[in-house]
């Protein structure tokens, strides 16, 4: 442990001369084997930065051991990975902790298989195998195993369904270089390729494989299965409707096919996972089916082809080239009903063909591509149909037992039940013991618009979660997960893994959702992976400010004008770098044109604030870099001299009291730096009025200014957006006046503004959504002042006794130094005239508060 | 038996110096035969005649008033050449009552009954049997058989004149006569039938322009009282009456003699027959419109009569009615003394070709020496030069059989798989021009393994034509997605696989061949289902594609028709297909396929030659046609039953090839075969393919060669297309894969090229580079005689003799200690030379 003095000098030093980071989380870089093998030991070599100390493995499964093999490294560690019998083959996270924090995953495949790195001139002595590796550009890779005639060999290259960029091609040759077969990429494998061969002759085979384009890219990760396993690719029927047990068939690298139970839940949506068949050696992505909520109709013969209602779906495969499967659809005339085929999205090599044909064989409709290479057709049911004959085909005639669809027939009118989806960018946090971290959950509303409640399930309890409610209407909320003091010692390298769910909570609803990281490379295969997320604890502090949010007062977000944040910053002893502000909201930022719209977005009045190190650190810091420097010289010369003489002692004395001055008056430079700030946040105008999380975040910058070395989060502010310009509401909204005929009419508005929040700019008002001829009115509302009158012309020419959709709209600047930024508000009326009488002002409207 | 002086003068009468040759055939090459063999070549022959006169024909039956037929007359010489007799024969007919007799030989009908014409020429005589069965009235002229071959004679219905697809001056007849029906109304209806008189026949415009009596833009076209003059005329005079329906057809056109041994100056007449659909045969050798192929070899007249001129070999085509027969020519000089080379049994190739060397009185060149035969074949089959290890390896090598171990080794090559699934890449332009990246390296994948495992090349074509789909799932479907539309399919597919040339017949009939619309439109009823998407599994991709079959679509419509033209074999049936809801492409494939295909086989056999010697069996190989035969028909037909038999093995095929003593024949010529570059009596150097060039200058000099836009460490032969930058592939003639024609690949020499390799980059900074081979050697090597031995093995794939050692040594010397600078400009000067830049 380092006395106060000398870790302050330290970080000092780190501080002034080095833009490393301090506060460095660990990541993985490389991973030898991107495998671990059920019931059995596999060494893992973790390339990496960071990952000292103690650095420790989690995956998404129990690891049954771990032992750091050799002295590990910040920059490789060398593990023996035991896995217990019982874990269940898949694709799993993995990540590293260490007392620095946790990384962010890296996915790896857990199968019965020995796992190896692919390394030079390998040769495998026993099948099967799994191998691992990496290709760029053009390389090509080769291992050579040992076979006998007759011997049944898959070989399947895993790089596509795992989010490699590799696009591999295999070439298997004899060992007199003559070929064997040739794998090409896949559409049912993704893109991936897989032999399956039956080796002509007992020899050494030599297996190559490359990128299609000889310019494999980044990721070009891969995992090479050689011998005999089973894979599923394919599972038929592609879903199962919700709370139904169902028996589907696996289809993977055999002829065989092998059938397994699957029972889906009545709250799940999407895929879900199931059991791998119970027999076999599995390998790759888990199973999985579709969750379905409507009747799943699954193809037994021809005349089973039928299906009994709308809404409900049709599985079959097209399975001999030529084949045509036609669905009986029963319809009712005037009905809008939705035909939407599966099978390129489910991975099947079907390019799908639907014609949609009268009981009499005439084609009423067809389509080829709609969605990737699946068909699509709306259609509105003829009269005198009570039942339409769906037919579906491959585009290019061919067919097989892979050859999976299945067939969605829905109205298009029957409105889509209430829903919502939870989205979170990352799926790895750490944080400081004693302190918190801020990560936003974006809500996807589809037709749900109450509140949801957020809540941690699996986690063991060491972290906190703050703020988990998601107001109604609200995009999206700040959730800060808290950790309490003292967790980052013991439990530095033991993060805790979770699952966040969100709950409705409005009334007559039940809805439960994961939420999920944004963006996964098998968000479309192994959805279930996006829902792993994971605290890390990180061991100590590092050199720190802590920011604080104070409330604010009013707590509001008035629309177009600003807000002041109050924050006090807090640094630790040795933060003596520059400060960077930014702000973190709830709010996505808004698209225009399919592109961030930063003006719609609430947002700091400058996109950073960066408070600099003041001149008197500053000058500190110089002079304790300079006594050091001239105490280490006089060190130097001492250790040089062996004894040092009388006088060298004296100096040294010298130095090192100098230094400790130095030092003395540079933490005095640093305590007196100024604690306050305030961070200003710009409210847009037209900001949707529900409530928002607000946070600011303080960067603790390296001394150029370059780097963040640390990072940390105030307290989370929830605010509600509110108008600031309003129309006084009127008691009634049609306006009656009377005219001459064929003379104009002038009528005058009265009205009233209310300016909330400090609404202090100039404001027009004028009248909207009049007939052509009455020309536009306006009056100017000066600062200060609420009440306008508008004369509004009507000329003779209108004749009408009454005109509606007329609107008052007033708009201004809530700040006048902001010119640009407009708030307006409005309000529907109408004008009723009477005939034969002069005009009458109509009554003053009556204010009413909008608090 | 005349003396040889007095025939040659006889040889040469005033009538037939009448017979004018065909314009722009040769009469340079004639002047120049006549200055350098004006005693002619029977001089050099044998003085006397063996044996009988031949009359062809032997009797005849004439049928029509108006339509003579002629008589040629031969003999044989004692070394069996054929002389032609005709113009000094007489002829005396046994009943002028029934036939007359024309000076130049035609036999013309005067009254039925039967009669004999007796032939005398130098001493011999023969006798034909005629028999004249008249109609009881005169037959009227006809259109389609009297005016519409006068109107293809005198070239009115070319592309340069009426012919032209918009007429002359408003004027405009079918091209080459393929729409009689609508040169009838042509000429009869239109401007209310201004180009007819009837009351006055001789005045007609269609008589006085080509006479030259009116103004006429395509000057004169007839002779009065000219034989097509009296046919039209007799035409107009009957009225201008089409054909009556029921009225016999042509049928099929034969030439006599079909193949002939002449000698240079020596003249032989042709006769051309016409066979219609009653069982009439009809001479119609003045009707018909004479070419030959090689002009410095032969020429012929209008009238059929053709002139020897050069050593060489050719072909004479006769066309009538649009259809083409043709007779082949041999011109060879008289040697007594020749001494015919013992023919192989053991090798179709040296079989076939011998017989045809010892015909042509032409000794082959002596067999190329092992290091000669390493680099050659190394460069054939495997596209690159043999390192200095392998010529070594080769020389150590005593087994006799070792030249054929080493095209077995070659075989097993990656560079055999590079080189030759270039070569279809080519040819079924796999290119990013019109494909996708990913679809250019899968079919390019497919093509390597279709190499790699000796694909039978039936099965290949199978492959290559039932694509369908994306690329992912079926690379050979990028065979369709490079095509334009269904037009560029059905050429491509026929050029490739049938080595035919179909463009033409799209718009008018074959002027070469005899293809029509029907035939074109036919084939394109088998593809014409095909079609192509945006391929949805690779969006955002250019030029991403699948192909479509759109079983639905109907036949083709034939242009000219107007009409529905159903599939048909080209030359042959048209197979009972359902217009729709079958994918026609399969009866297609079969026939294609088929070992009885008269294509097929025997066009990848002549391409797969090519591929080894400077020209096909028939060249160019792409253009198999009637009018341009085989130079060697036995051996063309030897090896494509042999490859047929094979189960259409290419490897087996390429086995034969380069394993005949034809293809190991030396590149010297011998006093034999010096004129012959035709027929493979000795190796014709060519240079070396641009990718070849190329790569065989990396392996030379050490230093690689980087290619903008292609995997790093690929050589110029596993480009994936020529999409990527290369200033000397373009300069060598690369092909951009825009057609399938193996004319793309420019293998000719320039000057550019010449500037290229004495200044250009390549060379230069290869063997001045400092991690390059020279400037290694130079360092590593101390002994200049090694030094040079080994840049000779890696330049030229020999040992230097020691007269090149001795010119060696003195270069060096002349560089004083300048060791580097010298192996450089060695090295430089080997690259340069012939022997790097040619296989040889």
């Amino acid at each position: 442990m380092l006395r106060p003095p000398t870790r302050f000098l330290a970080c000092l030093l780190a501080c002034a001369w080095s833009t490393q980071l301090v506060a460095a989380l660990p990541t993985i870089t490389s991973l030898s084997v991107r495998g671990l093998q059920v019931g059995g030991t596999t060494r893992v070599v973790i390339g990496g930065t960071n990952l000292l100390p103690a650095p420790r493995v989690v995956a998404g499964i129990e690891i049954a051991g771990q032992v750091i093999v050799g002295k590990p490294a910040a920059n490789a560690v060398t593990l023996d990975i035991t896995l217990a019998d019982g874990v269940e083959p898949g694709v799993y996270h993995l990540r590293v902790a260490s007392g620095q924090g946790l990384s962010i995953p890296q996915l790896v495949t857990v199968d019965r298989l020995p796992q190896q790195p692919l390394e030079a001139g390998v040769r495998i002595e026993k099948l099967p195998m799994a191998l691992h590796g990496r290709l760029a550009g053009s390389q090509v890779g080769t291992v050579q195993f040992a076979g006998s005639r007759g011997q049944s060999v898959v070989i399947d290259l895993l790089a596509r369904r795992v989010g490699s960029t590799l696009r591999p091609v295999l070439h298997l040759h004899r060992s007199d270089g003559r070929r064997v077969a040739l794998g090409m990429p896949r559409v049912d494998l993704a893109g991936d390729a897989r032999i399956a061969a039956m080796l002509p002759a007992d020899g050494l085979y030599t297996l190559r494989w490359h990128d299609l384009q000889y310019a494999a890219g980044n990721p070009g990760n891969y995992r090479l299965s050689i011998g005999r396993f089973d894979a599923a690719d394919l599972v038929f029927p592609a879903a199962v409707t919700r709370g139904q047990a169902r028996e589907v068939i696996v289809l993977g690298t055999g002829t065989k096919e092998t059938r397994v139970e699957v029972t889906v839940p009545r709250g799940a949506r999407g895929l879900v996972a199931t059991r791998w068949p119970s027999s076999g050696l599995p390998v790759g992505l888990r199973p999985r089916v579709q969750t379905s909520r409507w009747p799943e109709v699954v193809e037994t013969s021809a005349e089973s082809r039928k299906l009994d209602s709308v809404p409900s779906a049709g599985n079959g495969r097209v399975m001999a080239p030529g084949e045509s499967d036609g669905w009986r659809v029963p319809v009712k005339p005037g009905e809008k009903l939705r035909f939407e085929v599966f099978a390129d999205r489910l991975g099947s090599p079907l390019d799908s063909m639907l014609e949609i044909r009268k009981p009499d064989g005439a084609v009423l409709a067809s389509n080829d591509d709609a969605v990737r290479s699946d068909s699509r057709l709306d259609l509105t049911v003829s009269a005198g149909l009570s039942h339409v004959v769906a037919s579906l085909s491959d585009r290019h005639g061919r067919g097989g037992r892979r050859f999976v669809y299945r067939l969605v027939v829905t109205r298009t009118t029957d409105p889509a039940p209430p829903d919502f989806d939870l989205v979170v960018a990352a799926n790895s946090y750490n944080v400081l013991p004693g302190g918190w971290h801020v990560f936003r959950v974006d809500v996807t509303r589809r037709g749900y618009t109450g509140a949801i409640r957020l809540e941690a399930v699996g986690a063991p309890g060491r972290f906190r979660l703050v703020t988990t409610s998601i107001p109604a209407g609200a995009p999206g909320a700040l959730v800060m997960v808290v950790s309490p003091p003292g967790v980052g010692g013991d439990g530095a390298n033991r993060p805790d893994r979770f699952r966040l769910v969100g709950v409705s909570e409005a009334e007559g609803t039940s809805i439960r959702r994961p939420v999920q990281v944004a963006s996964h490379p098998l968000a479309a295969t192994q959805p279930w992976l996006r829902e792993d997320l994971a605290v890390g604890h990180m061991a100590a502090p590092s050199p720190i400010v802590f920011v604080t949010a104070k409330p604010i007062s009013g707590g509001a977000l008035w629309q177009g004008q600003e807000i002041a944040v109050p924050l006090q910053l807090t640094r630790a002893p040795d933060a003596i770098g520059p400060v960077r502000l930014s702000l973190l909201t709830s709010q996505k930022v808004p698209l225009a044109k399919g592109k961030p719209n930063a003006a719609a977005a609430i947002r700091g009045t400058a996109a950073t604030i960066d408070i600099p190190v003041p001149a008197p650190v500053k000058a500190a810091q110089a002079a304790v870099t300079k006594a050091q420097a001239a105490l280490s010289a006089l060190k130097k010369k001492a250790a040089a001299a062996g004894q040092p003489d009388e006088a060298l002692k004296k100096q040294l004395e010298r130095a090192g009291a100098d230094r400790a001055a130095k030092l003395k008056t540079l933490e005095a430079a640093v305590a007196a730096q100024p604690r306050e700030a305030i961070y200003r946040v710009t409210v847009p105008p037209g900001l949707p009025l529900v409530d928002y999380d607000l946070a600011v975040v303080a960067e603790l910058r390296s001394a150029d200014n370059k780097t963040a070395l640390a990072r940390s989060f105030s307290t989370v502010l929830r605010l509600k957006a509110r108008r600031s310009l309003e129309i006084a509401p009127r008691a009634d909204r049609v306006v009656r006046a009377s005219r001459t005929p064929k003379s104009d009419v002038t009528v005058r508005l009265r009205g009233e503004l209310l300016r909330r929040g400090g609404f202090s700019g100039q404001i027009t008002v004028t009248v909207a959504g009049q007939p052509k001829g009455v020309p536009a009115a306006k009056v100017v509302v000066k600062p200060g002042q609420t009440r306008f009158e508008l004369p509004l012309v009507v000329p003779a020419k209108v004749t009408a006794a009454r005109l509606d959709k007329l609107k008052l709209v007033a708009s201004g600047p809530p700040n006048f130094k902001t010119p640009k930024i407009q708030v307006s508000a409005s309000q529907d009326f109408s004008l009723e005239f009477a005939n034969n009488g002069p005009s009458e002002p109509p009554p003053p409207p009556v204010a009413r508060s909008l608090e | 038996m005349r003396p040889k002086t007095e025939y040659k003068t006889m040889s040469m009468p005033a009538r037939r110096s009448q017979r004018s040759l065909v314009p722009g055939t040769g009469f340079l090459a004639l002047a120049v035969v006549m200055l350098l063999s004006p005693a002619g070549a029977l001089r050099a022959e044998s003085p006397g005649l063996i044996g009988q006169l031949h009359v062809w024909p032997s009797k005849m039956v004439l049928t029509h008033n108006r339509r003579p037929h002629s008589l040629v007359v031969t003999a044989r010489t004692p070394l069996g050449r054929t002389v032609d007799l005709t113009s000094r024969a007489a002829f005396q007919t046994s009943n002028p009552k029934v036939v007359r007799v024309t000076p130049l030989g035609w036999v013309e009908p005067v009254a039925s009954g039967t009669a004999q014409v007796r032939v005398e020429a130098l001493g011999l005589i023969a006798v034909v049997d005629v028999e004249v069965k008249l109609p009881p009235v005169m037959a009227l002229h006809s259109f389609r058989d009297d005016v519409m071959p006068v109107l293809s004679r005198t070239g009115c219905n070319s592309g340069a004149c009426h012919g032209y697809s918009l007429g002359k001056n408003g004027f405009k007849l079918s091209l080459r006569g393929a729409d009689p029906m609508a040169d009838f109304e042509s000429l009869t209806d239109e401007f209310l039938g201004r180009r007819i008189n009837r009351h006055n026949p001789a005045v007609s415009l269609m008589l006085s322009k080509p006479l030259g009596q009116v103004a006429h833009k395509g000057g004169i076209r007839l002779e009065p009282e000219s034989l097509e003059h009296r046919l039209i005329r007799g035409w107009i005079r009957e009225g201008a009456k089409s054909d009556p329906a029921g009225a016999a057809t042509f049928q099929s056109l034969s030439i006599l003699p079909q193949k002939i041994v002449v000698g240079p100056g020596w003249e032989q007449q042709l006769q051309v027959v016409a066979a219609y659909s009653d069982g009439s045969l009809r001479d119609v050798t003045r009707l018909s419109v004479f070419s030959v192929n090689t002009e410095r070899i032969a020429a012929v007249s209008r009238d059929g009569l053709v002139q020897a001129l050069l050593l060489g070999e050719t072909a004479v085509s006769a066309r009538f009615e649009r259809t083409f027969a043709t007779s082949e020519f041999l011109v060879l000089e008289p040697r007594g003394d020749f001494e015919p080379t013992p023919v192989p049994q053991d090798n179709i190739v040296d079989r076939f070709v011998i017989e045809k060397l010892n015909l042509m009185n032409v000794r082959p060149s002596e067999l190329i020496d092992d290091a000669g035969f390493l680099r050659r074949v190394s460069i054939d089959m495997a596209g690159i030069q043999p390192t200095p290890e392998q010529v070594q390896a080769f020389e150590a090598d005593k087994d006799p059989g070792r030249r054929r171990k080493l095209v077995e080794a070659l075989f097993g090559r990656e560079d055999f798989v590079d080189q030759w699934s270039l070569k279809w890449g080519d040819l079924l332009q796999n290119s990013r021009t019109r494909l996708s990246d990913p679809a250019v390296f899968s079919f390019r994948e497919w093509l390597r393994e279709a190499v790699a495992t000796n694909k039978p090349l039936d099965q290949f074509a199978r492959d290559v034509l039932v694509g369908r789909g994306g690329v992912s799932e079926s690379p050979t479907a990028a065979f369709y997605a490079v095509s334009n539309d269904t037009h560029d399919t059905l050429q491509r597919a026929t050029q490739v696989f049938c080595g035919i040339r179909m463009l033409c017949a799209r718009c008018h009939p074959h002027p070469f061949e005899n293809w029509t619309q029907a035939d074109y439109y036919g084939l394109y009823s088998f593809f014409n289902q095909v079609g192509t998407k945006t391929d949805p599994r690779l969006p955002g991709v250019k030029n991403a594609k699948a192909v479509v079959i759109n079983l639905g679509t109907g036949f083709g419509t034939n242009p000219r028709s107007g009409k529905a033209q159903p599939p048909r074999f080209l030359g042959g049936s048209e197979p009972k297909l359902a217009t729709s809801g079958v994918d026609r492409r399969g009866a297609y494939i079969g026939w294609l396929t088929s070992p009885q295909n008269p294509f097929f086989a025997r066009s990848l056999v002549n391409r797969i030659w090519s591929y080894f010697f400077h020209r096909g069996i028939i060249d160019p190989v792409d253009d198999l046609r009637s009018t341009n035969p085989a130079i060697n028909p036995a051996l063309l037909d030897a090896l494509t039953a042999d490859f047929i038999k094979s189960g259409f093995d290419m490897r087996h095929l390429m086995r034969t090839i380069v394993n005949s003593q034809t293809y190991q024949r030396s590149s010297v010529a011998n006093d034999s075969n010096r004129h012959d570059d035709m027929n493979f009596s000795r190796f014709v150097p060519r240079r070396l393919p641009a990718e070849t060039l190329l790569d065989c200058l990396v392996q030379a000099t050490g230093v690689p060669e980087r290619f903008n836009g292609a995997p790093a460490g690929f050589t110029a032969k596993q480009l994936p297309d020529a999409n990527i930058q290369s200033d000397f592939l373009k300069l060598f003639g690369k092909p951009q894969r825009m057609e399938a024609c193996e004319c793309e690949r420019d293998s000719g020499a320039n000057m550019l090229q010449a500037l290229h390799f004495i200044n250009g980059q390549s060379i230069l900074s290869r063997v001045n580079s400092g991690t390059g081979r020279v400037v290694r050697l130079a360092k590593s090597e101390k002994d200049t005689s090694k030094l040079v031995e080994t840049l000779y093995l890696w330049s030229l794939c020999r040992r230097p003799l020691a007269k090149e050692q001795e010119v060696a040594a003195k270069f060096f010397a002349s560089y004083g200690d300048k060791r580097q600078e010298a192996a450089g400009d060695f090295m430089w000067a080997l690259l340069n030379s012939r022997e790097f830049m040619l296989v040889h």
